[in-house]
């Protein structure tokens, strides 16, 4: 140990060499003055006797004050220490949050009042002892995290979830290891500062679970509505398919037969202008009415798509777009028989039909892919335009029945509809369904 | 003349008669064409069919040589009748003519794919189906 952890024993190390050395001198100085007779023999024990007595006196002055002042330090200090030592006594005895040191060897040093309640033991059984075999004594769950090395090893805090006590009454705490230094710096344990968030978990809990059965009640509804709205689409289309074959059946045989008989009457009416006249106005009337009716009747039901399935159907109403504008559109479909079921195929045929009527209505386009590709488990209808695009104010519109529409039927069977731009402009719709759930189960309410 | 010949004078001209069956499911329609084919001369209207499968044991009970038939019927469809013939070499030359309401072209490509060689509009085209008739119980379906 140098002089600077000891200040008395190392002033006083100082001071009698420093005495002895003026002793020395001031004698030596004096006894030469005696010796050039500046002074008689007797004067020179005198002289001797108070420079002595001046020097020692100086020495011994200086030394008591330099003692008082490092004893006035200390006492300074010790009355720092005491006060820090009593505050911090104060802040570790009166908080609710567990504190406790361990060692290196996870054997517990310290613990606070709050932490010896968490363990449930006294002082004197709680200290020496491993923390991970008291905190598992006391009902822990989770605090073998507790142990984790990197805190000594790599000095970094870390903060982990623990819970103790038995089950009916168990506390969840956050913990936060930090390492316990050494004055070089070496990590001598670990002190864990933790803190009581077993109502905070709660009600993270009460919250999780409220909001993940809200969750269940919200998908349980969408999915009743889209059973139903699946339900009213059905039903729809098979109202319209019924009054198609009604319109076929009566109006269309009715119309027929009596053109039938007016071609036959025909012959039969004079032959002035009046009656030629009257003729070509029936026949108009005639032609127009039959025109009327199978359009209603094909925009009612596609009588292609029962007949000929959904490849035929396409190609029907795509000749129909063609003679409606000026759009050109390019149609590619899988070479063999295509086979997804009835449901399906309606689904998928209408479905294009709704993007179609959108890129005319809105898109100006003069061009428009349209491709069907169906594999074995899934059929994807890609609809690209060239025309203005979709922006997405116009597709969030509360009023966009027609796509929600698109997406809603999509999600029902297990599949998607997705709308992005295309390449050179323009919109694309792509449609994927699979191709596994076309069994659905009839709507129950 | 002794009535074993006026018989088979009798059997030559039936053969000779074009022979037409008629598939339509519509009664007032069906009643309407075979009222106006009754008044071509040497034609015979072998039969009406109203579904798919009474047309086609019609078929196998008697050959025809021309076949009229409507797309959409109560049971079965046109289509899937002509489907069956076509795969059939036995009905290679019956004369096959679609006379259905359903006139748009994907109906017109579909049914020529399947043999058939007229196609009329039901509504409008029938006095176009009942001079191609006449003409042919004329000069023979081979003509």
């Amino acid at each position: 140990m140098d002089g600077q952890h000891r200040p008395g024993a190392h002033m006083l190390r100082r001071a009698l060499p420093l005495a002895l050395l003026a002793l020395a001198g001031v004698n030596w100085a004096l006894y030469r003055g005696a010796l050039h007779s500046l002074y008689s023999l007797s004067t020179l024990v005198f002289l001797l006797t108070l420079a002595d007595c001046l020097i020692l006196l100086l020495v011994f002055w200086q030394a008591a004050r330099l003692a008082d002042r490092a004893h006035q330090d200390l006492r300074h200090a010790t009355s720092g220490l005491s006060e820090t030592m009593s505050l911090l006594a104060a802040v570790s005895d009166s908080t609710a949050d567990p504190i406790f040191v361990r060692n290196r060897d996870g054997m517990l040093v310290f613990a606070n009042p709050a932490g010896l309640r968490m363990l449930g033991r006294s002082r004197e059984q709680a200290l020496g002892q491993p923390l991970g075999a008291l905190l598992g004594g006391a009902g822990g769950v989770g605090h073998e995290a507790l142990d984790d090395s990197r805190v000594v090893q790599e000095k970094v805090s870390l903060t982990v979830e623990h819970s103790v006590g038995p089950s009916e009454t168990r506390r969840t705490f956050a913990t936060t290891m930090s390492p316990w230094l050494g004055p070089d710096g070496e990590a001598l344990g670990v002190v864990c500062i933790s803190t009581d968030i077993s109502s905070r978990k709660e009600a993270e809990d009460t919250l999780r679970a409220r909001e993940s059965r809200l969750e269940e009640i919200v998908s349980r509804r969408t999915a009743t509505l889209r059973r139903l709205a699946d339900h009213l689409e059905t039903v729809r289309e098979e109202e319209k398919r019924a009054i198609a074959r009604e319109l076929h059946d009566d109006m269309g045989a009715s119309l027929t037969s009596l053109s039938m008989h007016m071609e036959g009457a025909y012959p039969l009416l004079p032959s002035d202008t009046q009656w030629t006249e009257r003729k070509a106005k029936i026949q108009n009337l005639l032609r127009s009415l039959v025109t009327t009716t199978r359009r209603m009747q094909t925009e009612l039901r596609p009588t292609m798509l029962d007949l000929f399935g959904i490849k035929a159907a396409i190609h029907e109403l795509i000749d129909d777009f063609r003679q409606r504008g000026n759009i050109e559109y390019d149609l590619s479909l899988p070479d063999e028989d295509i086979a997804i079921g009835h449901k399906l195929e309606i689904t998928v045929y209408r479905m294009l039909q709704e993007i179609l009527n959108n890129v005319v209505k809105h898109a100006q386009a003069t061009h428009v892919d349209i491709i069907l590709d169906v594999d074995e488990d899934r059929v994807a209808l890609t609809v690209r335009d060239n025309g203005i695009g979709l922006s997405p104010e116009s597709r969030d519109r509360p009023n966009a029945y027609g796509l929600r529409g698109l997406q809603e039927r999509a999600a029902f069977l297990g599949g998607t509809v997705s709308f992005s731009k295309g390449r050179n402009g323009g919109t694309v719709v792509a449609v994927q369904l699979p191709l596994t759930n076309d069994q659905v189960d009839p709507v129950s309410l | 003349m002794m009535p074993a010949q006026r018989d088979a004078s009798l059997l030559e001209q039936k053969q000779a008669a074009l022979r037409v069956m008629l598939v339509e499911d519509s009664h007032i329609i069906s009643d309407l064409i075979s009222e106006n084919l009754a008044r071509i001369p040497k034609l015979r209207l072998l039969g009406i069919a109203e579904t798919e499968t009474e047309a086609l044991s019609m078929l196998q009970e008697q050959p025809c040589d021309v076949l009229i038939l409507d797309i959409q019927l109560r049971q079965g469809n046109g289509i899937n009748l002509l489907r069956v013939l076509s795969a059939d070499p036995a009905y290679a030359k019956t004369l096959k003519i679609v006379l259905s309401n359903h006139v748009s072209g994907t109906y017109r490509r579909i049914c020529e794919q399947y043999g058939v060689q007229f196609f009329f509009d039901k509504t409008s085209e029938f006095p176009q189906l009942q001079m191609l008739l006449s003409r042919l119980s004329q000069t023979g379906i081979d003509s």
